[in-house]
């Protein structure tokens, strides 16, 4: 599979772009170490910062976890990375609407949530008897 | 009430909005999607349509060159027109009719002896 | 303390026909809890985002949601462009802002009427959808279908707007706004309206932005945050403030939508006056890599996608964080405290979208 025979479409085609150098970068990430999470999040929260979602990549072996915060239009996105087997600590302490989010990936991963003040149980998304982690890559 | 009450009185006087439907028919938009057609006699079986199809509604057999079509998967995106290189593939602006089965269409090259585009269970 | 009971609110529930479930512990007439469920009809779209190949995906996303699908593919457009670092041409990006308004405009007629059904107004819903099937009928027009229209694709549109059915769009959206003016003061003044909904479900701003609310809920809590403003497509060049309301309320956030849709007709106005000419699409080679983020307002607010690509035809990861999801935690916070009645006015006024909630 060559990268140059992508079907495009045949409407009315024009310019002819290069494909990009460098891979497109996040602006504005910034990895931090699991321990300093929270003391971040709730500095975001006292600038009156809004959070936008989490979101949850499986790295295999490890996953990590992007917090993305927006302020007055602005992203800040902090990285998390977290070996699979531990716990990620929730931030719903600082920002409660992180609840629903942190269920799903709790759900989707299985990657267990730690201070959930509503617990699904892994039932927010899947049904009682499914034990699968759907968005989990396989290997 | 009172700032409905104009547009009451206007609506008991005003035709009615909706159509009497299956007597009643809007002719289509030229360029609406309905439905789309294949023309066998053009096409090289080459597959193109069949992997760009989101939905994998065409299945293409290059040994036996028939193009077999499932309409009920199909949502009329318009991409295997766009992508097929013999322009085969076309968008007739009609919807079809609704159906009690699902029924796939076998499109094969049209064999000397007409043997016409046959719908199968 | 009274007697507590637990009334399931959902998953089947005349007002709202989408499954989601809001468990509500009443004190008398009175919420002081409610616990969502989602989940009925999770659809898995992330993973099929990753099993299909990128260009299949603007048909995948699109339907995420019929009502926002304009503006989920054209999010994941310009995510997928950043990545290629393809720039589409500018004609596209104003047919882009045309298609997005329309989008916008229907989608708030839907809602404006839903909500009136929610009360038992049920003329002003049908004036409200008599009005939508106009901007129905130009939908179908320039795209060939009513709600997908599929117009959006990988470097700008795949069908162009035609002289002719510009001024079309223009006749009609005269129409479409006689209309609204009749039904402005109804939504604005009339009795049943605001008795319903004034002072109904207060969401402060501070509490606002804490609870990630976003879109017309956000806004109407005093908060002037539109992600248009980022100038996106061609946002950036057509003159356009905010819709703010102050007041938190029900009302406040049925205000911000009813002047949204008159937004919505003068963008479109805009859009239409100043496009320029020339091609619609560029041409793209090669497969998105690295990764980004990308957000569209959509008529129920911030829909941001991150997308990851590994230089092959499939994609790492796509996720997609849809605006109500975003604000079902700020209903969540609004019901304590309501009456059981006003219930489901409370869970409309964030125009709950239970199909891109469960992508
Ligand atoms: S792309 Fe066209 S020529 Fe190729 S198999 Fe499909 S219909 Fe036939
Ligand atoms: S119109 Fe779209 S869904 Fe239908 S067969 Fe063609 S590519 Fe597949």
């Amino acid at each position: 599979m060559t990268t140059g025979e992508q079907p495009t479409s045949a409407l009315r085609p024009a310019t002819i772009v290069p494909p990009a150098q460098a891979p497109a970068r996040i602006e504005n990430l910034e990895r931090i170490p699991l321990a300093d999470l929270l003391p971040r999040v709730r500095a975001m929260a006292a600038q009156g910062a809004r959070l936008v979602t989490l979101t949850c990549v499986d790295m295999g072996g490890a996953f990590e976890v992007l917090y993305h915060f927006d302020l007055d239009l602005q992203l800040q996105h902090f990285s998390a990375q977290i070996p699979a087997g531990d716990k990620l600590p929730s931030i719903t302490s600082e920002y409660l609407c992180a609840f629903l989010v942190e269920n799903e990936i709790a759900d989707l991963f299985g990657l267990q949530v730690e201070g959930l003040p509503v617990d699904y149980h892994n039932r927010l998304m899947l049904t009682e008897d499914s034990s699968d982690r759907p968005l989990l890559r396989e290997r | 009430m009172p700032n409905m009450l104009s547009n009451i009185l206007g609506n008991i006087f005003a035709r009615p909005a909706t159509r009497a439907y299956p007597a009643v028919r809007r002719p289509p938009f030229s360029g609406a999607r309905g439905h789309i057609v294949f023309d066998t006699k053009s096409c090289g079986f080459c597959g193109a349509c069949s992997r760009r199809c989101p939905s994998a509604a065409i299945v293409i057999n290059r040994t036996d060159k028939t193009l077999t079509f499932d309409p009920f998967r199909c949502i009329i995106c318009e991409a295997c027109v766009e992508v097929c290189p013999r322009k085969s593939i076309a968008v007739d602006s009609q919807y079809r009719a609704p159906a009690y089965v699902k029924t796939v269409e076998v499109h094969t090259l049209p064999a000397p002896p007409e043997e016409a585009p046959r719908a199968a269970g | 303390m009274s007697a507590r009971t637990v009334i399931p609110f959902g998953p089947q529930h005349p007002v709202l026909p989408e499954p989601v479930q809001l468990r509500l512990t009443l004190e008398e007439e009175r919420v002081v809890e409610a616990i969502p469920a989602i989940g009925y009809v999770h659809r898995g779209i992330e993973k099929a985002a990753e099993l299909n190949e990128w260009v299949q995906n603007v048909f995948l996303v699109e339907r995420i949601c019929g009502i926002c699908s304009f503006l989920h593919a054209l999010c994941y457009c310009q995510g997928i462009e950043t990545l290629l670092g393809v720039e589409p041409p500018p004609r596209a990006r104003y047919l882009r802002v045309v298609w997005g308004e329309l989008h916008r405009l229907h989608s708030h007629h839907l809602w404006l009427g839903l909500l009136a059904d929610s009360f038992g107004f049920e003329s002003l819903f049908m004036q409200f959808w008599r009005n939508r099937e106009m901007i129905m009928d130009l939908l179908e027009m320039t795209a060939g279908n009513r709600v997908i229209v599929s117009t959006c694709t990988v470097g700008g549109t795949r069908r162009d707007i035609a002289q002719e059915q510009a001024s079309e769009i223009l006749r009609t959206l005269d129409k479409v706004q006689n209309e609204l003016d009749k039904l402005l003061p109804v939504i604005s003044n009339d009795y049943t309206v605001r008795s319903r909904t004034v002072g109904k479900g207060v969401l402060p701003k501070d509490k606002a932005i804490r609870l990630g609310a976003v879109g017309p809920v956000l806004r109407a809590s005093g908060v002037a945050q539109d992600v248009r403003m980022i100038g996106y497509a061609a946002y950036g060049e057509l003159g356009f403030t905010p819709v703010v309301e102050q007041a938190g309320d029900a009302h406040a956030r049925l205000l911000v939508r009813m002047k949204e849709t008159y937004q919505a007709i003068d963008l479109i106005r805009q859009a239409l006056a100043h496009m320029p000419e020339g091609e619609i699409i560029t041409r793209v080679r090669g497969n998105p890599r690295g990764r980004t983020i990308s957000r569209v307002e959509q008529p129920r607010g911030e829909v941001v996608y991150y997308l990851a690509g590994n230089g092959t035809r499939n994609l790492e990861r796509l996720r997609v964080r849809t605006p109500t999801f975003a604000n079902v935690p700020a209903l969540v916070q609004m019901l304590p405290g309501c009456e059981l009645a006003d219930v489901p006015v409370l869970v409309l006024s964030i125009d709950p979208c239970i199909s891109c909630t469960e992508r």
